[in-house]
């Protein structure tokens, strides 16, 4: 259980979350949509404590993310992993070793088992064939699907995506988004996605909460999104002015 | 009268803004003490990084700098009555004070603080320390410890070095163009040589390896803005290390001397 409570953040004066709360059930699958520059990714940071709020709640299973320790905060993200927008790999190490890096950190398996895992978790984005390879060889998808991989090779409880689909071709878009699906159905995990695919949106996700100037100015399912009344929003979902 | 204050003031609280946020980073530093032992490796690479690889730069600059230090006591002293062989406690003395600290520390703070700052910039505008982070990684133990050991137990390592070479330079130098042989040269070196020369310029380089160390570090972990904001950190770290390295030296100079 999730629950944003009257957060607000501004960055040098300038507002970008402004009072938003709500509250995202256990297994739970959440789109966050908005126009670019909204602070999609600004919210998105707020559930693992990257960022921290000017003021409110961030509440995740009964804890209080922003008043914990870090100590205490490293622990709730032992459960909870992300996807960076730009995938946020390590430069400096090979593709399994950014698997291990995160293995070594958030479980307690042996050397054998986390060798299995690696192997496990690149299998599903079909790359365990390159493991030894480093940042600089891979395309921009290949990159997405390490840091998909990364994210998911410690089963988190929660998983929170940044764009995971952003920049990729239909194909692998649609590889992507079977994966998160089967990632959702292994096991009760709650999904939070920022996305401007539709697709994730109306195939994916039972929930949609829309950002704009701040504000949460849409929260509820994507059918009642599709059927909506309001200007923006129906300008947002056809593309057009 | 107040906006013509504002811009001063506003530079002047910003100055100590990032002084406490500085010194807050080297406290959370000390406060990952429980994760040192996991990350030791890391500042085994980065001795590597900051220590061996930093040896031919450092040899070279020591070197040319005891070879000229001894040309020009040679040249001032060229019609003075005192027996040339002083030039050895001249020179040996200045390179274990002075020269060999403070050339090798500025010419290592362009190295060192360079890499590490653009290093750890990039890490942050690729969002790299917030992936070290959302994997539950403490990324300044990480990240800053490594570094800032390294930088304390090789820059020492790095100050013997450049004392050796530069009195060598020294001795070359006195014998190929002033006429001073080996054994001259260090009668004068020994006449007047106290350890405490010696342990002094490698106290100087402790501090100042931690001085560019973690200066750099402040820089480069606090990076904001792209590639341009790697750009400005970087240049940050080395004119910001420079300076602590002058005022940590006449620091150093008014206490132990
Ligand atoms: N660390 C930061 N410091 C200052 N401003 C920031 C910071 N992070 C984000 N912002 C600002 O917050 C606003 C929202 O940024 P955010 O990255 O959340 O947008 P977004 O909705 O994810 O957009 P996109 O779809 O392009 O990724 C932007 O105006 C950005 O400049
Ligand atoms: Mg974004």
């Amino acid at each position: 259980m999730i629950e944003f409570k009257n957060i607000s953040k501004s960055f040098s004066s300038k507002d970008i979350l402004n009072n938003i709360s709500f509250k995202i059930k256990t297994g739970e699958s959440v789109a966050i949509i908005g126009q670019s520059g909204e602070g999609k990714s600004v919210l998105l940071k707020h559930f693992n404590g990257l960022m921290m709020p000017d003021s409110g709640q961030v509440i995740i299973d009964k804890k209080i993310i922003n008043e914990l320790s870090f100590s205490d905060l490293q622990l709730v993200r032992k459960n909870m992993s992300m996807v960076f927008q730009f995938g946020a790999l390590f430069d400096s190490l090979s593709i399994k070793d950014n698997i291990l890096i995160s293995l070594d950190n958030n479980t307690s398996l042996d050397t054998d088992e986390k060798e299995k895992r690696v192997i496990e978790s690149l299998d599903l984005v079909n790359l365990s064939h390159i493991d030894h390879l480093y940042l600089n060889d891979l395309s921009g998808g290949m990159k997405k699907r390490v840091g998909i991989s990364r994210a998911i090779s410690i089963r988190p409880t929660y998983i929170l995506y940044d764009e995971p689909t952003t920049g990729l071709d239909p194909i692998n878009t649609g590889k992507i988004i079977k994966l998160m699906q089967s990632i959702k159905n292994s096991k009760k995990i709650t999904s939070i996605i920022v996305t401007h695919e539709m697709k994730i949106v109306n195939e994916f996700v039972s929930r949609v909460i829309m950002l704009k100037n701040g504000n949460i100015i849409f929260d509820g399912s994507p059918k009642d999104l599709n059927s909506s009344k309001d200007k923006y929003i129906k300008s947002f979902i056809l593309g057009k002015e | 009268m107040y906006s013509l204050l504002k811009y001063p003031l506003k530079k002047i609280i910003s100055l100590f803004e990032e002084f406490g946020k500085f010194i807050m980073l080297i406290v959370n530093v000390f406060r990952s003490y429980s994760s040192w032992p996991v990350y030791f490796s890391n500042s085994i690479d980065q001795m590597i990084i900051i220590g061996t690889k930093s040896i031919p730069i450092v040899i070279l600059t020591s070197f040319f700098t005891g070879m000229v230090s001894s040309v020009q006591a040679g040249y001032q002293m060229e019609s003075s009555i005192t027996p040339k062989w002083i030039i050895g406690s001249l020179v040996g003395e200045t390179m274990l004070l002075e020269l060999a600290p403070v050339i090798t520390s500025l010419v290592l703070a362009g190295r060192i603080g360079a890499t590490i700052a653009a290093e750890l910039g990039t890490m942050r505008v690729t969002e790299q320390i917030d992936a070290l982070e959302s994997l539950s990684l403490d990324p300044i133990a990480y990240l800053v410890f490594p570094r800032v050991l390294a930088g304390f137990i090789m820059f020492p390592v790095l100050i013997i070095i450049a004392d050796v070479f530069g009195i060598s330079g020294g001795v070359f130098a006195a014998a190929t163009s002033l006429d001073i042989d080996t054994y001259q040269f260090m009668k004068g070196f020994k006449t007047w040589f106290k350890p405490w020369d010696a342990w002094y310029g490698i106290i100087k380089g402790l501090s100042f390896g931690m001085a560019i160390t973690s200066i750099s570090c402040f820089y480069g972990f606090y990076t904001k803005g792209g590639a341009a904001g790697v750009g400005k950190s970087t240049t940050s770290s080395v004119v910001v290390s420079c300076v602590a390295i002058m005022l940590l030296d006449y620091i150093l100079a008014a206490l132990l001397l």
